[in-house]
């Protein structure tokens, strides 16, 4: 059972359901949490934040045996009216109960931002917070990539020995490792992607006109827009074309991105807020529909796309499922755009310069190029829905220099729809000793060409046996 | 919550996950058990890690001591080809064909006469066992307190704590930790174990927030 409690010291309005409980001096005493009935088992409280110390919040939590991680929390300051209220809490309360625990890596020290009288007259408040951690399971550093080491602002992520490393006291908890990463192997307990789906769904189901959703950074000073429900993210830094566009297709009316201040990202990250923003409005133009719909100021009584059924759509590679959705929605089957930011893409293989080492299709954490032996070489696919646009290939290939391979960040939905196809084909020599295939084409012509006449012996060695046969 | 008040938690904490990993008696749960109040006066619900720690102390209550015992020796004393999950630091982290045991005992002798401390009571012999190990940041916790309510600098004893959790336990208690928590072979030791990995995380954090501007020592 999910409890609600919320504080009524102010004359905000209060939650007009029957699941919510009010009750005087929460703020300022967080002992009363201990009113919490014993078959709660998920917790959402609504509090005035300006009176709050939240250190001493999560205090009370723990020992009412609540992970403060999972606890949501509305800030009731700025509503205007019950609806709203009500509004808010059903986003809560959805995205508290899809909360799935916290690991203690995933725990990360703050200093407490509000702090009581109390708390002034000691040395130390903190706050616990979400922080990624990943997981290993998932993550393919093992094969090569490197996207989240690459995407960090903050260099808090390395790269060692096919191991990505985490340095919890630099990370920013910024998330924008969480978005980059092309097989969720990152996972902030307090910003996934279930929970924020969760959140959006809820908000949307509960309102009675369609609503606008608004990313919010969690460090943003709260700033009331009429209209719009504000679903927390890390940093806005970490929102892509995809994640702004996709409360369109959850049946939002509009989508806004609030950073922490009006001076701009503390964290430098309103660039790539700004590019996202300009993807998503790219994408709109492109599909028909109106682009003052992301981030601008759309038309009152403007109606949703429609909506779609199934979970999962910020999963992995949710650029291109956001985009592939509303198109069906808005009933689109051709259309195509060059996009900056977007994680998508077009991967383009020069068979000139390309040596078939196949190296970038080993590497390629979606699988969107694959690769395979034949009887008479390789062949290379290409899948474009499944690509996110992550530039591995890029960094891996070996012929980079002579352009053997590159990338266009583009959406091209007949492109989708024809699916996977060949990229790359290139036969291969067999071994005179055992007839097993020794190495593509291209490549002997490319170590042919290196070496030169010079060395014919070495040469010959290496085009007429395999590798197993060359030491024999 | 005061500085003071945050080291002597601390030693406590160290003191307690130590004595979980002794071979267990009547009287040291009850101890541990009646620790909890004792560490919510000195701020433990202040701290993630007071979840896990609180989830062990009520395994422990509803433990059967001769089960507890069974299960201490299966997991850390005897086993087909050795205990299960040794508690020894020289069992994760010394490699067996060059036999570095004894450069890992011979370091732990150093850093302790160089700390001022000397292994006692029954695992003495063991130097490189979990529960001398936590006893070890225990004290100098303890040495942390002392200096904080004599009112003398507190640098060295923060340095010493970082170091020995960068040099020795951090790096082979996560490990054992897990591997326990795998075995799963009594509920009080698995949740010992993620009571153990959950504070060892939160004090290397700690650490680097209350000594930040301070020389950090030796990593890794």
């Amino acid at each position: 059972m999910t409890y609600v409690l919320c504080c009524s010291d102010h004359s905000n309005p209060a939650p007009l359901s029957a699941t919510a409980t009010t009750i005087t001096g929460l703020c300022a005493d967080p002992t009363l949490l201990s009113t919490v009935p014993d078959d709660a088992d998920r917790l959402v409280l609504g509090l005035h934040l300006a009176d709050a110390d939240l250190s001493r919040f999560q205090a009370s939590m723990r020992k009412l045996g609540f992970d403060p991680l999972g606890v949501g929390i509305v800030d009731l300051t700025h509503f205007t009216t019950p609806a709203a209220v009500e509004i808010v809490l059903a986003g809560v309360i959805a995205r508290t109960e899809a909360f799935a625990g916290a690991t203690p890596e995933q725990i990360k020290l703050e200093p407490a931002g509000r702090i009581s009288r109390r708390s002034l007259l000691s040395a130390l408040a903190l706050l616990s917070i979400g922080a990624p951690a990943i997981d290993h399971d998932l993550c393919v550093a093992r094969d090569g990539c490197r996207a989240c080491v690459v995407a960090c602002p903050v260099d808090a992520l390395s790269w060692r020995g096919g191991v990505v490393e985490y340095d919890k006291t630099v990370c920013v908890t910024c998330g924008i490792c969480i978005t980059t990463c092309p097989t969720g192997a990152v996972v902030n307990p307090t910003i996934t992607r279930e929970g924020i789906e969760a959140q959006i769904r809820a908000i949307i189901e509960t309102a009675a006109v369609p609503p606008g959703i608004r990313f919010v950074c969690r460090t943003a000073e709260p700033r009331n827009r009429p209209g719009f429900f504000d679903v927390g993210v890390a940093c806005t830094g970490m929102l892509t074309p995809g994640w702004l566009l996709a409360p369109l297709t959850l049946g939002a009316a509009s989508v806004d991105a609030l950073s922490c201040d009006q001076g701009g990202c503390r964290l430098e990250n309103e660039g790539q807020l700004a590019t996202a923003v300009t993807d998503a409005r790219t994408v709109l133009t492109t599909l028909g529909i109106e682009k003052e719909r992301i981030a601008g100021d759309p038309r009152p009584g403007l109606l949703p796309l429609g909506a779609v059924a199934s979970p999962g759509i910020l999963a992995p590679g949710a650029d291109t499922r956001v985009i592939r959705e509303l198109a069906r929605l808005v009933g689109v089957t051709d259309a195509k755009a060059d996009l900056r930011s977007a994680q998508l893409g077009t991967i383009h293989i020069d068979p000139t310069t390309c040596t078939a080492c196949r190296m970038c299709a080993h590497l390629c954490p979606t699988d969107a190029l694959s690769s395979a032996s034949l009887l008479d070489g390789i062949v290379i696919d290409f899948d474009p829905g499944a690509c996110v646009g992550c530039s591995q290939c890029l960094t891996i290939c070996p012929e980079i220099e002579r352009g053997a391979i590159s990338l266009e960040i583009r959406f091209d939905l007949q492109d989708w729809e024809n699916g996977r196809r060949e990229v790359r084909r290139d036969t291969a020599p067999r071994c005179e000793r055992c007839g097993k295939p020794i190495a593509p084409s291209a490549m002997l012509d490319r170590i042919t060409a290196m070496l030169g006449p010079e060395h014919a012996k070495t040469l010959e060695l290496l085009t007429t046996l395999c590798l197993d046969c060359r030491g024999r | 919550m005061n500085p003071d008040n945050l080291a002597r938690l601390r030693q406590a904490v160290y003191r307690l996950l130590g004595a979980g990993l002794a071979p267990p008696s009547a009287d040291t749960i009850g101890h541990t058990i009646a620790s909890i109040p004792v560490l919510e006066d000195l701020g433990l619900f202040d701290f993630a890690f007071s979840t896990p720690l609180v989830d062990y102390t009520e395994q422990l209550a509803a433990a059967d001591l001769d089960q507890l015992v069974a299960a201490y020796m299966a997991l850390f004393e005897v086993g087909v080809g050795g205990a299960s999950c040794p508690p020894t630091e020289s069992a994760w982290l010394a490699n067996p064909h060059t036999g570095n045991v004894a450069v890992i005992h011979s370091d732990l002798r150093r850093t302790y006469l160089r700390y001022g401390l000397r292994p006692a009571g029954p695992l003495k012999d063991t130097i490189d066992h979990a529960t001398v190990e936590l006893d070890v940041m225990s004290s100098l916790c303890e040495s942390e307190a002392v200096s904080l309510g004599a009112g003398r600098p507190i640098e060295r004893a923060r340095r010493n704590q970082r170091e020995f959790l960068n040099v020795h336990l951090g790096r082979w208690i996560p490990g054992f930790a897990r591997a326990v928590e795998r075995t799963d072979r009594h509920p009080a030791y698995t949740a010992l174990a993620r009571s153990t990995h959950a504070y060892l995380v939160h004090d290397v954090e700690l650490l680097a927030i209350l000594g930040a501007g301070d020389d950090a020592g030796p990593q890794p």
